[in-house]
């Protein structure tokens, strides 16, 4: 009886750490190098946008921008993205290759240009991420280069094959 | 030495042309009606591109900032920039002169130097130019009629040397548009945002657009 008790107390103890394991939200931002800026997230901290582009003046009948915004440890939001205009359809097929990455992955990186460590700067946006709540941006920005998760599924901006790291893919 | 322009047109008088040989034409000559012409000097086709490129003066003209930026071929345009930007600079006299920088920094934003980036399907080549732009360039009776390019096509939008003029012009353009609706010289920010269509949004792609172009301005014009 007395064993059947601590097997109890070791069944719960691990399904409370395998829990916690599945879980575990992660951010890790890299300094700017050569290649870019690395930010290594759990897909918990990751939400896209397509925006629609108000008092817009110029080529594009349907003005949209994507967006990639990205909860960090000290909950505020620092932004990636292509800072260009698009087309709605084009705009949510970047989102939609963007989402299929996030969908399916435990681990994402985002890369882009810029610091992920400039100095905060409260912005009056606010991003809601489902399992942690509702937080301002934080003026950081990254120019999006690319996306790739633990799977090895990546979508760049600008190149199909560069700068997704090969070696992942 | 880059002509100012004072006048665009003249008028071709009625004159006989001759055609290819037809049932409807069995002399292989018609009667052209009146019609205007453009002056050499107010625009540019392909090959006069090409040639102004070749034959032009490159001694004192401002080249942008060299080794400032972390892009491959970041520095492969700059005698493109640096001869368009002088070019139109003194063809419409602009004071305060558009800084090649600035050119540099938009293609930078724009499309990292990358000669037909695939990200985005409306817009075309290395600074991103959109068939309605090119339409807008080449419209002798358009906003920049002042000065226009000829027969360019959308796949010649692929080739820098074709691409960097057209955006140098464009942005000419832009840069004149700011500062008539701002009533003062328009600061490098202000430009490229009327160039891109959204100095009045308030949106917040138009932030991380700033942000971008300003990340790869301060790294060209820091010292």
């Amino acid at each position: 009886m007395i064993c059947l008790q601590k097997n109890k107390y070791l069944i719960m103890f691990l399904f409370i750490l395998l829990l916690q394991g599945c879980a575990t939200s992660h951010y890790q931002a890299s300094k700017p190098n050569a290649l870019g800026t690395d930010i290594v997230i759990s897909p918990d901290r990751v939400i896209t946008e397509c925006e629609f582009v108000d008092h817009y003046d110029g080529d594009y009948s349907d003005p949209y921008g994507f967006m990639i915004h990205i909860l960090d440890n000290e909950n505020t939001v620092l932004t990636a993205s292509s800072g260009t205009v698009l087309e709605k359809k084009d705009c949510l097929r970047w989102q939609g290759a963007a989402d299929k990455i996030i969908r399916n992955a435990k681990i994402i990186t985002v890369r882009g240009r810029g610091d992920a460590e400039a100095p905060i700067i409260k912005k009056e946006f606010k991003y809601t991420f489902e399992k942690h709540g509702t937080y301002y941006g934080n003026g950081r920005s990254l120019n999006y280069l690319a996306i790739w998760n633990d799977k090895g599924q990546c979508f760049d901006a600008f190149n199909r094959n560069d700068p997704c790291p090969k070696q992942e893919r | 030495m880059v002509k100012k322009i004072k006048k665009k047109t003249t008028t071709v008088r009625e004159h006989p042309m001759h055609v290819p040989v037809s049932e409807k034409n069995p002399s292989g000559t018609t009667i052209r009606d009146s019609h205007v012409r453009r002056l050499k000097g107010t625009y540019l086709n392909s090959i006069e591109i090409k040639e102004v490129f070749k034959n032009y003066d490159k001694k004192n003209i401002i080249y942008p900032a060299k080794n400032k930026l972390p892009q491959p071929k970041s520095d492969k345009y700059d005698e493109l920039i640096a001869v368009w930007c002088d070019y139109f600079n003194k063809k419409f006299n602009t004071n305060p002169p558009l800084d090649p920088n600035v050119i540099k920094a938009l293609i930078a934003s724009e499309s990292d130097f990358k000669v037909d980036p695939p990200g985005n399907l409306k817009a075309i080549g290395i600074a991103q130019i959109t068939p309605e732009t090119l339409k807008a360039l080449q419209d002798p009776t358009g906003e920049v009629k002042d000065f226009i390019f000829k027969n360019i096509r959308k796949k010649d939008l692929k080739n820098p040397d074709v691409a960097i003029p057209l955006a140098v012009r464009w942005l000419s353009r832009k840069k004149r548009l700011a500062e008539g609706k701002l009533s003062r010289p328009a600061s490098a920010e202000e430009i490229i945002l009327e160039y891109k269509g959204m100095l009045k949004s308030k949106s917040k792609l138009k932030d991380n657009a700033l942000e971008k172009f300003r990340k790869e301005y301060d790294l060209l014009t820091k010292k």
